[in-house]
């Protein structure tokens, strides 16, 4: 069963040209996709709409069987909870502590400060980071800091990671240890949509399907088409 | 739990918003001060308008028509007559005032010179009836109500409060009106300023608020914060204002009942109650959220 199903999705920002062209494609639950295509093929643009932060103006999208379309402005918040999403730039505060940041997630969910730090605790240990490190953010190395946004984005249990150039800023060996957290993820059932215009991330994980991208469309997917077909 | 949920959120905004306070103090203490510049003119109108008002109704200003009646009228006979009165359409209501009452009135019209009230007992001074007119009754229709009442046997006398009573009325109209003027300036003025630093909060926390967007923070919750930041200061900046004015008001006091004893008899020159004083940073506290509501804006939306 499709976890995030596109069809026919065109977006465009303002009068410029358009950031995605007739994109169609499922992602199944469970599956690890990596989301490949140069700079400006269109990727972030592709994320930013499941995370429903764009809306596209033509095509539907379903993200863990919610119409985006058909979103209240004030349901967006729980589709959300629903999709973690971590950033080449980690997004996170650089004074709070690693706990901190991630119990951010769990704070909007109302979770009570005893609860708030058990789950927030076993997320870092989930990304093998010790809950205890009371340094603010900022002091960690930059796969340090990458793995507190993923177990940000995993506290809450989501049900799709989607993770944007996470290895952009990170030299290889870090960028090693992240993907195998993200494969850890993706272990564990939770869907993981990795983005990346490195090449290479392809030939270091362990993924499910592959959808490349270029000037705005989809030009391979392999969970439709066999990948020579289209070389 | 929804409601349990609910007050956990409310628990973050309250903490989150007095961190926030903590985090910029120079600016806090910038918009409590002007804020209270501002509330302090409010609250400075305000008080002349409540102690004019004192003082008119201290001097019975307030009421059109007094009818001084005999000592010997039975009960059974004036009642009917009391009731008629009270129907005419042009009046508003009626109020009896016996001896003992207006006594009691005399007493605290006085104030501190109690003495002036030796041997006078309340047996010597009259009933009297006060009438109230509808703002709606005809010019003249007070003079003429007057002399008809003067001619019923039950009545004594009359005492009409005259034209220049008009004039003072008119006055705590114009009055009345001008401290609408200035409270809508001055709400103005204060819900601006306080955008402008909830706005500028928003700005320095906007890594913050983009996060909590992300994570699923609903639209109420990433503007909490901001709202009880913005609630403490026009509370704080009206409480600021009011101590002032209090501490000002203290000053002046013993100046203003010498100077104006005439006008501001003992006990009709008064600072504003306790329930006047939360109505104020109540109202402070308004402004604060009204300010911090618009300066958030759909900014801390999905």
């Amino acid at each position: 069963m499709a976890i995030v199903d596109f069809s026919a999705v065109t977006m465009q920002y303002g009068r410029g040209p358009a950031a995605l062209t007739d994109v169609s494609f499922a992602v199944r639950a469970s599956a690890f996709t990596l989301l490949l295509g140069p700079s400006g093929a269109g990727k972030s643009t592709l994320l930013k709409l499941v995370l429903a932060m764009e809306r596209p103006q033509a095509g539907t999208i379903r993200v863990a069987g919610r119409d985006i379309h058909r979103l209240r402005r004030a349901s967006i918040p729980y589709l959300r909870r629903n999709v973690g999403a971590v950033f080449q730039d980690f997004k996170l505060l650089p004074e709070a502590t690693p706990l901190e940041n991630v119990a951010l997630a769990l704070r909007v969910l109302g979770a009570s400060s005893r609860e708030i730090e058990a789950r927030a605790g076993h997320a870092l240990e989930r990304v093998e980071l010790d809950p205890k490190i009371r340094r603010p953010s900022r002091c960690l190395s930059g796969g340090e800091q990458q793995r507190v946004a993923i177990a940000r984005a995993l506290a809450g249990d989501p049900a799709i990671l989607l993770a944007d150039e996470p290895t952009g800023n990170l030299d290889p060996r870090l960028t090693l240890e992240i993907l195998e957290v993200l494969a850890a993820v993706r272990r564990s059932g939770t869907t993981v949509i990795l983005a990346t215009h490195d090449p290479h991330v392809r030939d270091r994980v362990e993924f499910t399907q592959e959808l490349h991208l270029r000037g705005g469309r989809v030009v391979l997917d392999t969970a439709t088409e066999p990948e020579e077909a289209v070389a | 739990m929804a409601w349990l949920r609910a007050l956990r959120a409310f628990g973050h905004a309250v903490r989150r918003g007095f961190q926030g306070m903590r985090e910029s103090p120079k600016v806090q203490l910038l918009a409590v001060s002007t804020t209270a510049v501002c509330m302090l003119l409010l609250g400075g109108v305000m008080l002349v308008w409540v102690n004019v008002q004192s003082v008119v109704m201290h001097w019975g200003i307030d009421v059109p028509l007094t009818i001084y009646l005999r000592d010997d009228v039975p009960e059974e006979e004036l009642a009917p007559w009391v009731a008629r009165l009270a129907a005419l359409p042009e009046i508003e209501r009626i109020e009896r005032v016996e001896p003992a009452a207006a006594m009691q009135r005399l007493a605290e019209g006085l104030g501190d010179r109690p003495e002036l009230l030796e041997g006078i007992t309340p047996e010597l001074l009259p009933a009297t009836i006060e009438v109230f007119v509808a703002p709606a009754a005809e010019p003249g229709f007070v003079e003429a109500l007057a002399e008809r009442v003067l001619e019923h046997p039950a009545v004594e006398d009359v005492a009409l409060a005259g034209a220049w009573a008009d004039r003072a009325t008119r006055l705590l109209d114009t009055l009345g009106r001008l401290v609408v003027g200035v409270a809508a300036a001055v709400a103005f003025a204060s819900v601006a300023i306080l955008w402008s630093t909830i706005r500028l909060a928003v700005y320095a926390r906007r890594s913050e608020i983009h996060i909590l967007r992300l994570v699923g923070g609903t639209a109420s919750f990433v503007r909490g914060p901001f709202l009880v930041e913005g609630a403490c200061q026009g509370a704080l900046g009206a409480g600021v204002a009011l101590a002032l004015l209090h501490l000002g008001f203290d000053a002046l006091q013993p100046y203003l009942r010498d100077g104006l004893a005439f006008a501001f008899a003992a006990g009709s020159l008064r600072f504003f109650t306790e329930p006047e004083l939360v109505a104020g940073i109540l109202f402070g506290a308004g402004l604060g959220l009204l300010g911090s509501r618009a300066a958030t804006g759909r900014y801390v939306e999905a």
